[in-house]
């Protein structure tokens, strides 16, 4: 067994570096409740951040810093792409962290050799530079331990691991505490001096877990390890038998892609929110269209009502030759989501919502919220329809005798006598209120709120800003 | 219309009031208020600088309380009597010794009884339609004293609300008042108060939402503004009210407990046999004229002034000490008398030293004597347990001390509820560090940390941020002051938890204390005297020596301090103290005083200390302005140095009246955060003018006093403390070997590390032996082989080795010598990690080869199987071979924190020589002015002060070299001055009277020599 293994360690660094900046970057660890320096990027350790350092102490050193929490979600992310690029190579796919091993032996054959595979794997691969520490051994561990400590080592003979690996210091290989300190106490550190000790007294020390480790390190034991598979992403392509020139028409063979991504989703137990379809024409760019659907779904009529709906809007350039349906992230059905009574009015409400927004455009339907702030004019704001409001401050109990009817925005009132003006002049009813707010965003108000009516009778809110004098129009009571 | 505010908030209900009491109280006198209560969430925390205040601009104050109850409803209770006050605080006592820390918790069962004397006003909800349950509660249980607290706060529908109030006030049969829901004293106070709301809900200002103020109504408005809002009946009764509270902090009388008196005895009577048996023992052969005297005069004071429970309930806690065997020693401004000498509570002879009593104890001032007993820090919570178990905790409770912003945590807190990220506050935090820890923030330090200060919510955050200092956040305990009284203390002031458990505090602080001249005894923490305590039992191990035993005046003694070999004695082990000793070479117990108080921020940057050296050299003459000055000033060579004799000179040289000289005093520590004291420089100034002082004169004093701003050292605590910087010289001086096993058993404590003690013994010629299972204890031991002693090092020196397993090895060891690895883990039965940490501290010597073997040997013991002592597993050996001696200094260092092998720099001193570094002792030999490259180990790095240099020690194998970095360097080589571990400098060596130091010109960090020193001891790390 050949086995090659590929380290990233920048990969941590990478997943943020996506906006591409020339800044000192480094990501953080927790150690003991602190938040320490787990890797950085040139830019930072030539201004002499390094590793393991607390983030207080780095920031102290250099403010500019950019820190971020390692997002290990991301990382896991970014190796399986990696890792669904190398696929190609070999289907037998390891992890270990920040380290992909790739079972070679079968590609060599196909590739005409380990220098060619490698030179083909550079030529071909994703990013710029990603494939520097590699590594090549006969076993994953050796090759995962390399492609760290030695990159660039190839050992075809298990027979040359223990001299290749003899002054590698234990402690790349474990972190376990109890055999590195015994090792520290007695002035040992590298793996060769390890080899050299007495290994039932050794073993007697620090338990069997390091011989272990040491025999699958020089394949004197097998070293099962889970395979990776590549997840499993929906799309379907169909080839329909006469071109159509009508959107409606594609109703029906829609019908089939969406069945079978039902079925799809069916089998693995999942729903799904999203869904991409492509039209193929034969002179111009496909059309695409999104669909999204307000609750995770697998009803094939459901769907399909909702992308009979869409087609309204659709306009096609060209004659459909083909149409693709995909959807790359669907996610698992959770069980208590799925209401007991379908028919129930919230049901109805989001249906009745879906439609109204594939008739009129997502854009033109849209929610109103409360939002607690004393200042009228940000008390409320546009949001998703159905949205619920964030839980948190509650509304201002000053609302209560607001009217309704507020403008967007305040409006300035002329003066005529020195007495505000509207549609004619205006009396002065009662004091309202005074409202001083909102310094913390710039936008202090300072306000004392009337009623006031115009000549015809008409119920205004009207303030007058304390620090101008002047008077605004803030709504209508009617 | 007259008006008084009853329901009004200071910043001391946490987070919740925007204003200070004294700002609040300045404001309502400043409007025409006829009274102001305060009346702070459950708390009384705050009336005491209220009560300062309404002196000060005399005003009416009323001492009240706002509570929410669990079952509701939001009520504000006000004392009408000295009966009522009482009543308030119990209340608050109860509430809060319910709850934990910082809260409370009261229900309306516990105001069903025991208020007759306070008078309540009821706080409706703002709400359009409230449950009235508890309205009809609250006007059963207050009838004829309650009222419906009207607060309209312009928040919309104020009308209908007052209707609304005024029917279910005529409902209920409760008249209606105004009062202003007070939370700030000016509007502008708005955004502070929305900040601390923001901190309080632990959200942003953006998600305060209506938490936040609806306006800036509930400050304390103009009587004008109140009389168009209220009807006047309202306003009318609010002065009534106010009218029926008299109550006046004033009156609090507070009796120090008569426990201690036998029988119907009177204390003065008691304390006069006391003291007359302890003359007895003090001077067997008769006591001199001249003390019997100043006995006679100390004791008519006393009873003069009724202190006698006070110097009993002292004696008391050091006599309860002294049969413990726990070494103790009182100090402060009743301490050095010779009645205290003669009750035990001090050492200090009056013989000896020139000490008045009565300028401690002042008839005219009336101020309260205080005694500070210091006790050994390990056994000091053996006395506070003794007065908890005396006096019960409703009568004995440890003083608070008022925790307030300080920029960092003004920045933290600032920066978090304006929406700043945890990045950008640590920033914030970091650009306040160190030397920027007190005062106001400065805008550049914000740039220098990167921040745009053209940003709206930096300027906001600056702004803010500097509002916020000085605000409290909240009670902790204070390090040792005792309140006792004859009484229940919640008689006096409510009772709180402390975050410590078994702990009570009150809720005022030593100011508070100290304004209405509450006496308190501060129970303190002293390693010193532990270390003295340990000394004297090697020295003596029957344990009949006493500190009083140690021979006076011994010019040996005043030998070696004047050569600056102070190394661990007490105080005078700084740095700072060892550069000022080879220059003032005491010769006598009074230059100890004077050098305990003079290395102090106070003299120092009131720029006393040249002046008194030359003074005290010979360079430059003594003078007085007047015969007035001369008496303060003459001990002390014309410069003032201590405390007291700053407060005396504004008496003699600018007239100030006694009264006004202890103003002085207090609020000297007050100037430097809040400003205040133009006042008293222009008085000061006048003052000395008229009496013909010359302007220049005047104002050098001035300047001396603003130092002492800062930190004034009072004679009477330095009188106490040169006897234990005597007494701990002596020990050092004669017996080296006790001085160090005593420090080195008293860790942690003092200025140094064990390897610096370890170190300055060996100098001294005594021989160190190592801890080893077969020869230590846990402590350090003396032994003595052929007639020379020395050091054995204790188990107690190996880090991580717990106490338990020491005693067991020690106790197992009386059956014999171990004679192996598996024997001393059965025999003391110990587990493998005590056994790892013993082997890697190289302290089974006796058992295994070296270090190597030893860890080997031990990492076989398995803690769960039963260990078959006779028959150990054959085992072939690893063969492992020699340590080299970087790996030994270095595992040493890592295990124990010393090495008796050398130093690790020795091991370096090849390369070092080839970068061109010379040693400390060679540096020692060149002469001053020169250039020098020298290097070593970073043992401390200082920066006292305003942070204009940073003081950074170093050491070598041949001794240590003390560096100035000023601030621009430091600023520009942050990097090492923060981080190096093994430093190089380049710098001019400056050198007088004995002291050296290096002005560093440029540094170099070689820290990297010890890693490599590590990777050549094939180490891991």
């Amino acid at each position: 067994m050949r086995w090659l293994g590929f380290y990233f360690p920048q990969l941590p660094l990478d997943v943020f570096a996506s906006d591409g900046e020339a800044v000192p970057l480094a990501v953080t660890r927790r150690d003991g409740g602190r938040d320490v320096i787990d890797r950085c990027n040139s830019l930072a350790r030539e201004q002499g951040i390094c590793a393991g350092m607390p983030l207080p102490g780095a920031l102290a050193l250099l403010p500019g810093l950019q820190a971020r929490q390692r997002d290990r979600n991301r990382e896991r992310q970014a190796m399986e792409a990696l890792a669904g690029w190398a696929w190609q190579y070999s289907s037998r796919i390891s992890f270990d962290p920040l380290l992909m091993l790739l079972e070679a032996g079968a590609s060599l054959k196909l590739f005409g050799g380990f220098s060619a595979l490698l030179e083909q794997m550079h030529q071909d691969q994703p990013c710029m530079d990603c494939l520097q520490h590699w590594a090549l051994a006969p076993s994953p561990m050796a090759a995962s331990l390399l492609a760290r400590v030695r990159p660039g080592a190839c050992i075809h003979d298990r027979g040359q691991l223990v001299e290749q690996l003899a002054d590698i210091p234990l402690q790349n290989l474990t972190q376990n505490s109890r055999t590195l300190e015994l090792m520290r106490g007695i002035g040992l550190s590298s793996i060769g001096d390890c080899l050299g000790l007495p290994r039932p007294e050794l073993a007697r020390r620090v338990g069997p877990e390091l011989m272990l480790l040491l025999d699958r390190l020089l394949c004197r034991t097998p070293d099962p390890r889970p395979l990776w598979h590549p997840p499993e992403v929906f799309s379907q392509r169909l080839l329909l038998l006469s071109e159509i020139n009508h959107a409606s028409a594609l109703l029906f063979p829609a019908r089939r892609l969406v069945a079978s991504l039902c079925g799809f989703l069916r089998g693995r137990g999942g729903v799904v929110q999203h869904l991409q379809w492509r039209f193929l024409h034969r002179d111009a760019e496909p059309t695409l269209m999104e669909q999204g659907l307000l609750r995770p779904s697998r009803e094939v009529e459901h769907i399909l009502e909702l992308f009979r709906q869409s087609l309204e809007r659709l306009e096609l350039s060209g004659a459909v030759m083909e149409m693709e349906l995909q959807v790359a992230d669907w996610q698992a059905l959770q069980e208590d989501a799925d209401d007991l009574f379908p028919c129930g009015q919230g049901v109805q409400d989001e249906k009745f919502l879906e439609r109204l927004r594939a008739r009129l455009g997502s854009e033109a339907v849209r929610g109103i919220q409360v939002q607690a702030d004393h200042r009228p004019e940000r008390a409320w704001c546009y949001c998703e329809p159905m949205e619920t409001a964030e839980t948190g401050g509650r509304v201002s109990a000053g609302h209560a005798r607001q009217p309704v009817w507020l403008l967007p925005r305040p409006q300035l009132l002329s003066l005529r006598h020195g007495r505000p003006w509207y549609e004619g002049e205006l009396q002065l009813q009662e004091f309202s209120q005074r409202m001083e707010s909102g310094w913390w965003d710039g936008e202090d108000v300072q306000r004392d709120y009337y009623r006031a009516s115009t000549p015809v009778g008409r119920q205004l809110w009207i303030y007058r800003e304390r620090r101008s004098g002047n008077w605004f129009l803030q709504g209508f009571f009617d | 219309m007259p008006y008084a505010e009853l329901h009004c908030i200071s910043n001391y209900s946490f987070l919740r009031g925007a204003s200070r009491p004294e700002e609040l109280v300045t404001r309502a006198h400043a409007l025409g208020y006829t009274a102001l209560a305060i009346t702070d969430e459950c708390s009384l925390a705050g009336v005491v600088r209220a009560h300062e205040q309404v002196k000060r601009v005399g005003l009416k104050l009323i001492i009240g309380t706002e509570l929410r109850l669990g079952d509701g409803p939001r009520l504000v209770l006000l004392a009408t009597n000295r009966r009522g006050y009482t009543q308030l605080c119990r209340l608050i006592t109860k509430g809060r010794r319910k709850a934990a820390k910082g809260a409370y918790k009261l229900c309306r069962k516990d105001l069903e009884n025991g208020l007759a004397d306070c008078l309540a006003l009821f706080i409706p909800p703002r709400e359009p339609s409230w449950n009235e349950a508890g309205l009809q509660w609250f006007g059963q249980v207050f009838s004829g004293r309650g009222w419906l607290a009207a607060n309209l706060l312009r928040e919309g529908g104020d009308a209908q609300y007052l209707q609304q109030w005024q029917a279910a006030a005529k409902k209920h049969g409760l008249p209606l008042v105004a009062t202003g829901n007070v939370c700030m004293h000016v509007p502008a106070r708005r955004p502070l108060r929305d900040l601390l709301s923001a901190i309080r809900h632990h959200c942003t200002l953006t998600q305060l939402g209506s938490r936040a103020l609806f306006n800036g109504e509930r400050h304390l408005r103009a009587l004008a503004d109140l009389q168009s809002l209220y009807p006047s009946s309202l306003l009318q009764q609010s002065v009534d009210i106010a009218r029926r509270c008299r109550f006046s902090l004033d009156e609090l009388r507070y009796e120090y407990p008569d426990d201690v008196t036998p029988g119907d005895m009177q204390p003065q009577t008691y304390l006069r046999q006391l003291v007359e048996k302890g003359k007895k023992e003090r001077w067997s052969e008769g006591c001199p004229d001249k003390v019997q005297a100043q006995i006679e005069h100390e004791l008519q004071l006393i009873n003069e002034l009724d202190y006698a429970a006070y110097f009993l309930t002292v004696w008391d806690i050091v006599a309860f000490a002294r049969k413990q065997g726990i070494l103790c020693q009182g100090r402060g401004s009743a301490a050095n008398s010779a009645v205290c000498y003669c009750l035990g509570i001090t050492e200090v002879d009056p013989a000896r030293m020139n000490l008045l009593f009565e300028r401690f104890i002042s008839r005219e001032r009336g101020e309260p004597p205080d005694i500070d007993v210091d006790f050994e820090h390990e056994r000091r919570e053996e006395v506070i347990q003794y007065i908890y178990r005396k006096y019960g905790r409703e009568r004995a409770a440890l003083a608070a001390t008022v925790i307030t912003y300080r920029p960092k945590s003004a920045l933290r807190d600032t920066g978090r509820a304006l929406g700043f990220s945890l990045q950008q506050v640590e920033q914030l935090v970091q650009a306040v560090s160190g030397w920027r820890s007190w005062g106001d923030v400065q805008g550049e330090w914000l740039e220098e940390a990167g921040f745009d200060l053209e940003n709206l919510r930096i300027r906001q955050l600056l702004w803010l941020g500097n509002e916020l200092l000085g605000f409290p956040r909240h009670l902790s305990q204070h390090v040792g002051g005792f309140v006792i009284s004859r009484g229940g203390l919640d008689e006096l002031v409510p009772v709180e938890n402390a975050a410590m458990p078994g702990r009570t505090i009150i809720q005022w602080d030593k100011d508070d204390l100290e304004a209405l001249g509450l006496l308190k005894v501060d129970v303190l923490a002293l390693g010193m005297l532990s270390a003295i305590r340990r000394a004297l039992r090697l020295l003596d191990p029957t344990g009949r020596m006493r500190l009083q035993d140690i021979p006076v005046e011994d010019p040996k003694v005043y030998a070696m301090i004047g050569r600056a070999d102070t190394l661990g004695v007490f105080q005078i082990e700084s740095r700072a103290q060892m550069s000022m000793l080879p220059r003032l070479r005491p010769k006598h117990f009074y230059d100890l005083v004077v050098e305990v108080a003079i290395m102090r921020p106070g003299p120092i940057q009131g720029d006393m200390v040249h002046p008194y050296l030359r003074r005290r050299q010979g360079l430059e003459p003594v003078e007085y302005p007047s015969d007035d000055v001369r008496e303060v000033l003459e001990r002390t060579l014309g410069v003032p140095i201590f405390q007291e004799q700053v407060i005396r000179l504004t008496m003699v040289a600018a007239g100030f009246t006694p009264g006004e000289a202890d103003q002085i005093r207090r609020s000297m520590a007050a100037w430097k955060r809040r400003g205040g004291m133009e006042i008293w420089e222009r008085k000061l100034m006048e003052g000395m003018r008229e009496r013909g002082y010359a302007e220049e004169y005047a104002r050098r004093i001035f300047r001396q006093i603003q130092g002492f701003g800062d930190y004034g050292f009072p004679e009477s605590h330095a009188a106490s403390f040169a006897l234990l910087v005597y007494v701990s010289a002596w020990i050092k001086c004669h017996h080296p070997a006790v001085f160090a096993a005593a420090l080195l058993n008293s860790q942690p404590m003092g200025f140094y590390a064990p390897a610096q003690l370890v170190g300055d013994a060996r100098k001294h010629g005594i021989q160190v032996l190592p801890a080893e299972v077969n020869a230590s204890d846990w402590d350090c031991t003396l032994e003595t082989r052929e007639g020379m002693v020395m050091l054995r090092l204790g188990l107690r020196m190996i880090k991580g080795l717990s106490r338990q397993a020491a005693q067991r090895l020690v106790l197992a060891r009386q059956s014999g010598v171990f004679e192996s690895v598996q024997q001393l883990a059965a025999r003391a039965d110990l587990k493998r990690r005590d056994l790892n940490t013993l082997a890697a501290a190289d302290a089974l010597h006796s058992l295994e080869q070296n270090r190597r073997m030893a860890n080997w040997s031990v990492a076989a013991i398995e803690d769960r199987l039963p260990l078959l002592e006779d028959a150990p597993p054959q085992e072939r050996q690893p063969g492992l071979p020699f340590p080299a001696v970087a790996e030994e200094v270095l595992a040493d260092y890592a295990h124990l924190g010393l090495s008796l092998r050398c130093h690790p720099l020795a091991l370096l001193r090849e390369k070092l020589g080839a970068l061109r570094f010379a040693s400390a002792e060679a540096v020692g030999r060149r002469q001053p002015g020169l250039m020098v490259r020298a290097a070593g180990l970073v043992l401390t790095r200082q920066r006292p002060g305003k942070g204009n240099a940073v003081f950074i020690t170093l050491e070598d194998e041949t001794g240590s070299l003390n560096l100035i970095v000023w601030r621009h360097l430091a600023e520009r080589q942050r990097k090492i001055v923060l981080g190096a571990k093994l430093l190089g400098v380049w710098a001019e060596i400056q050198r007088a009277d004995g002291v050296q130091h290096l002005i560093v010109r440029r540094l170099y960090d070689h820290s990297a020599l010890l890693a490599e020193l590590r990777i050549h001891s094939r180490d891991f790390h």
